[in-house]
């Protein structure tokens, strides 16, 4: 069955791309990374990485989706391979459905989280349990037991996916678009409420407050040049403009291949990846870190961002946080948690619509039909997320589906795109009914940096150092003094594949040894699962090709 | 917040919300809508 679903309106479509690529992320990653790496100096490596890794990707995804969806693909399969002539390509775009499926097993969950904070919140749940209790209630932590049960948690959680799969059903135009047409402007009033309510804390009349906010948004924004001559810096600049694009997952290419040959994509692409930029830089770097630092000093702040994550801040400390605010922390934490669901909800759908194409294409399903096939399988890779410990799935499908697959997909596509299906003729592509002038100079980055540029975080991902890599880069290339011994860091992928990010404590317990052991075999039952989901996907894709083939012969 | 704090902040949120402004305003003024034939 070909479908012939449409968006309704230009507007719709940038909301919708914008909500696909407005995440958490952009609340909780990018204000903790900025503090992290530099502050005002870290913008500079992540203009340059927007420039020269997300708008040309950004680019590339929609005209690769708006090409592939001529030749009746809404899936990365059929998108990539209708761009190159081996039969390979097909099976590289199942990267694209593939993290699409993973990445939602988890991410719904998160997302049913935030529905259960934000329910808790304006029923005034906070003023009597912390943040921290509340998520040890919410997903059933027990310490040293990997299982993670809680029959409420799941309860929500299976809400949330029924949301979303209903959400699908009713189509683009009446599910994605309406939803985000309605929860983009929401977290955008919500974001710029709790902003400025955040920047009037005063400390000379809050007496909760230790400091003042803009001590926070100084310590986001106060350039350390110094950091700009470590590598790390710019790693972490290109690794975040990356991932809060959403660029690499299948999910643009299939918005776009709804699109006509003559629509624009340059202008519109161009607009989705400000309006993300708007939500992150100028949203995002105003709340977390100025109202944290406000009521828990700078110390404090700094140790919980060290990671680069604004998890722990934003889920175990902001509802307490709120309740210094009197009788607007109900609805403080509301408009939190309300924004942050607006945020996942609008990325989740746009997970499921590839999967819906791709069975809507190829097996002849019904929309209702292949949302209700999307929800079945989502919840049966979700149940093992939400019933063992957060450090066994849950991580697993974020680093391998969520963070390095994404990579690795950027990168072969952007190969496709401009050595394969050929730079002049992708140029044309792009500019085909564009209504924004794309500078010439994108002909030479997306044709030579990008995909180099890529390689880089692919080849530094991958061997990945425990320490910094300042020393190594210095005295390999410099005349600096012996670097520390080689070790293999916890978040790279060889790292990971070896379980150095579970490492054991000198005094373990008896207790500590076994909860780590069996922490590392669910992992390596993961690996197993995510291998399986890949090569059936592989086994769809091949079938469904031969009954293409096989439908082309009949005609013959 | 420091005199150098507040040029980066409002120089890149300059750049941002006048790049957002900017094709948000070009979208909306085109005459092109997407069910046109």
């Amino acid at each position: 069955m070909t479908t012939t679903e449409r968006w309704a309106s230009r507007v719709g479509l940038v909301l919708a791309m914008a909500g696909n690529a407005v995440g958490l992320g952009n609340f909780l990653r990018f204000p903790a990374q900025a503090a992290k790496n530099g502050g005002g100096a870290f913008l500079i490596p992540y203009i340059v990485a927007l420039v020269l890794l997300g708008l040309p990707l950004m680019w590339v995804e929609w005209t690769m989706g708006r090409h592939g969806g001529q030749y009746g693909h809404h899936s990365t399969p059929g998108i990539l391979q209708s761009m190159g002539r081996s039969r390979l390509w097909k099976y590289f775009g199942v990267m694209g459905l593939w993290s699409c499926l993973v990445v939602a097993a988890y991410y719904v969950y998160i997302e049913s989280w935030t529905l259960a904070y934000a329910g808790h919140s304006i029923l005034g749940g906070f003023a009597n349990e912390s943040g921290q209790e509340f998520y040890r209630r919410l997903v059933g932590e027990v310490d040293n037991s990997v299982l993670s049960i809680s029959g409420w948690g799941m309860g929500i959680f299976a809400v949330c996916i029924a949301l979303n799969v209903y959400i699908l059903s009713k189509g683009l135009a009446k599910g994605i678009e309406l939803v985000a047409k309605i929860g983009m402007p929401l977290l955008i009033l919500f974001a710029g409420v709790l902003a400025v309510r955040g920047l009037m804390i005063d400390p000379a009349t809050d007496s909760k407050a230790v400091a003042s906010p803009m001590e926070g948004l100084n310590f986001v924004w106060a350039p350390k040049f110094d950091r700009l001559g470590d590598p790390s810096t710019w790693l972490a600049a290109a690794g975040q403009i990356f991932f809060t694009l959403s660029i690499g997952m299948g999910s643009i290419h299939c918005y776009s291949s709804y699109l006509r040959r003559k629509d624009d994509v340059a202008l519109t692409g161009a607009t989705t990846a400000w309006t993300n930029e708007f939500c992150e830089v100028v949203l995002g770097g105003a709340i977390l870190i100025p109202i944290a630092v406000a009521y828990l000093g700078m110390d404090q702040v700094q140790s919980t961002v060290a990671g680069g994550s604004g998890f722990g801040l934003g889920f175990m400390v902001f509802p307490t946080l709120f309740q210094n605010w009197g009788a607007f922390a109900p609805v403080a934490g509301f408009l939190w948690f309300g924004l942050l669901f607006f945020a996942a909800i609008t990325s989740s759908l746009a997970m499921g619509q590839p999967i819906m194409a791709f069975l809507q294409d190829e097996f002849g399903m019904t929309r209702r039909g292949s949302a209700l096939a999307f929800g079945g399988v989502l919840l049966t890779l979700a149940v093992p997320v939400a019933i063992f410990h957060e450090a066994s799935f849950n991580a697993e499908f974020d680093y391998w589906a969520g963070t390095f697959m994404l990579v690795v997909f950027a990168f072969f596509e952007t190969i496709l795109f401009g050595w394969v299906f050929g730079m002049d003729k992708g140029w044309a592509e792009l500019k085909s009914g564009a209504e924004l002038a794309v500078p010439r100079i994108f002909f030479f980055v997306i044709k030579y940096v990008t995909p180099l540029m890529l390689l880089a975080i692919l080849v530094l991902s991958v061997f990945k150092p425990a320490a910094e890599w300042t020393p190594y880069f210095s005295y390999w290339f410099g005349d600096g003094p012996a670097p520390p011994a080689w070790d293999w860091a916890g978040d790279g992928a060889i790292g990971k594949l070896l379980h150095k990010d579970l490492p054991l404590p000198v005094d373990a317990t008896a207790e500590q040894v076994e909860f780590n052991g069996n922490l590392k075999l669910l992992r390596n039952i993961d690996r197993v699962v995510m291998l399986g989901v890949y090569l059936l996907f592989c086994v769809l894709v091949a079938r469904a090709w031969r009954r293409r083939e096989a439908a082309k012969g009949a005609l013959s | 917040m420091t005199t150098e704090a507040w040029v980066f902040m409002l120089a890149v949120w300059t750049l941002v919300i006048g790049s957002t402004v900017y094709c948000f305003k070009k979208l909306l003024s085109s005459s092109r809508r997407l069910d046109d034939d």
